[in-house]
This record gives structure tokens, C-alpha cells and sequence, in this order.
């Protein structure tokens, strides 16, 4: 299936100055808990490990986030975070997978990271062509 | 066919807010402070499963 990418509005800056914008691989997912399922935008992030998506969403699926098992995370700036993993399915393009997600309380964004997505499906971006190609592995 | 939403515009608009999307993606059908308040609104309008889009509260480059 095929998306396309997303253009997100940037502040221009010093070194920036004549950006106003920037596209990113943005898609629409649906995470699934027990009955309940929540739609979201996610952002293809090659370069996180897990998934991470924020406690709003997974209350709105019913989990007890807390009850999770906690891993650390560290951003390249040298942020950290806490994250609450579950058990829950996640579905792109039809496809249905198990996925072992982070749910933070600090998070500007949901992360579709290498487990419990690039493992999952076969990811192609074609930035010139502004397209992200996901098959099923 | 209605035309895909553009969320750059949205994005400009709602700042640290969550964003409900109609489920074809073509226009915005709540918006709130939390996720369950841009929810509510949707749900009011008749669209009772959006795609929720989480907006950072500013616009200043990312990086995980």
C-alpha cells in the first residue's frame, strides 16, 4: 500500500531561513487493545528502536498504562523518557500484527520504530516521488 | 471526491493540541486539548472513529 508523505510546517531559524515547511513520512495506523481500536497519525522513525505512542492514546484503548513494564529511553539531544510497554495489535494497510509498543506520558508524536513495525512490514521511501511503499514481510 | 486534508495547514492552526480527522481524511471534526476532548467534539459530529493527529506545541525542527 501506498502513502504519502505528510508536509509539516517548520519555524525558519538562522539556518534555515527560507524554510517554512519539511515533508515526513507520516501515516495513518490503527493500534487495536482487547475490543477497542484508536486510528492515528504515526511517524516512520528508522531510527527508533521500539514504538512509542502517548498515554492519551493508550487510555483511549482502555490499557492501564502504568501497569506496563518500563524501559528508558534517550533522544540524540539527550532527553530521556520512561514508556510503558503492552501488548497490543497493530494494523497498516489491512495488516494486522502483534506489536509490543511503549506508551510515554512525554511524547510530541507517535514513533513507528524498528520493533513492532520495520520487523513487521517492508518499508520503501521514495522521497523524490514524496511516497512510502508498505508491503506485508 | 473530497480533496485530502492538508495538515500543514492544521498543523499551524492547533499547536499542542490533538487534532480527530474524518476517517476518509479530508476535514478536521474536533479539536481539544486532550486526545479525549478532540474525541468528544468528533463524536458530536457525527464521526465516532477519527484518525487523531497529536500536533507539538511548537514548530521548531525535530529530532529523536
Amino acid at each position: 500500500m501506498k502513502f504519502k508523505y505528510q508536509r509539516i510546517p517548520v519555524a525558519s531559524n538562522n539556518a534555515f531561513p527560507n524554510r517554512k515547511s519539511i515533508i515526513k513520512p507520516l501515516i495513518p495506523i490503527r493500534l487495536r487493545y482487547q475490543k477497542n481500536f484508536v486510528d492515528i497519525y504515526a511517524l516512520i522513525d528508522s531510527g527508533a528502536d521500539d514504538c512509542l505512542f502517548n498515554a492519551e492514546i493508550g487510555a483511549k484503548l482502555g490499557i492501564d498504562i502504568t501497569s506496563g513494564e518500563e524501559n528508558s529511553y534517550r533522544g540524540i539531544t539527550g532527553q530521556s523518557t520512561i514508556a510503558y510497554f503492552h501488548k497490543i495489535e497493530i494494523e497498516v494497510g489491512g495488516w494486522k500484527h502483534p506489536c509490543y509498543a511503549g506508551f510515554c506520558y512525554d511524547t510530541p508524536l507517535s514513533a513507528l520504530g524498528q520493533d513492532g513495525f520495520f520487523n513487521l512490514f517492508k518499508i520503501q521511501f521514495n522521497y523524490s516521488k514524496s511516497e512510502i511503499e508498505i508491503k506485508n514481510k | 471526491m473530497a480533496q485530502r486534508l492538508k495538515l500543514e495547514k492544521t498543523y499551524r492552526d492547533n499547536l499542542g493540541k490533538w487534532v480527530a480527522v474524518d476517517s476518509k481524511q479530508t476535514k478536521v471534526m474536533g479539536v481539544g486539548k486532550t486526545l479525549e476532548e478532540a474525541s468528544q467534539k468528533a463524536a458530536r459530529k457525527g464521526e465516532k472513529h477519527p484518525i487523531f493527529l497529536q500536533v507539538p506545541s511548537s514548530l521548531e525542527s525535530i529530532v529523536l
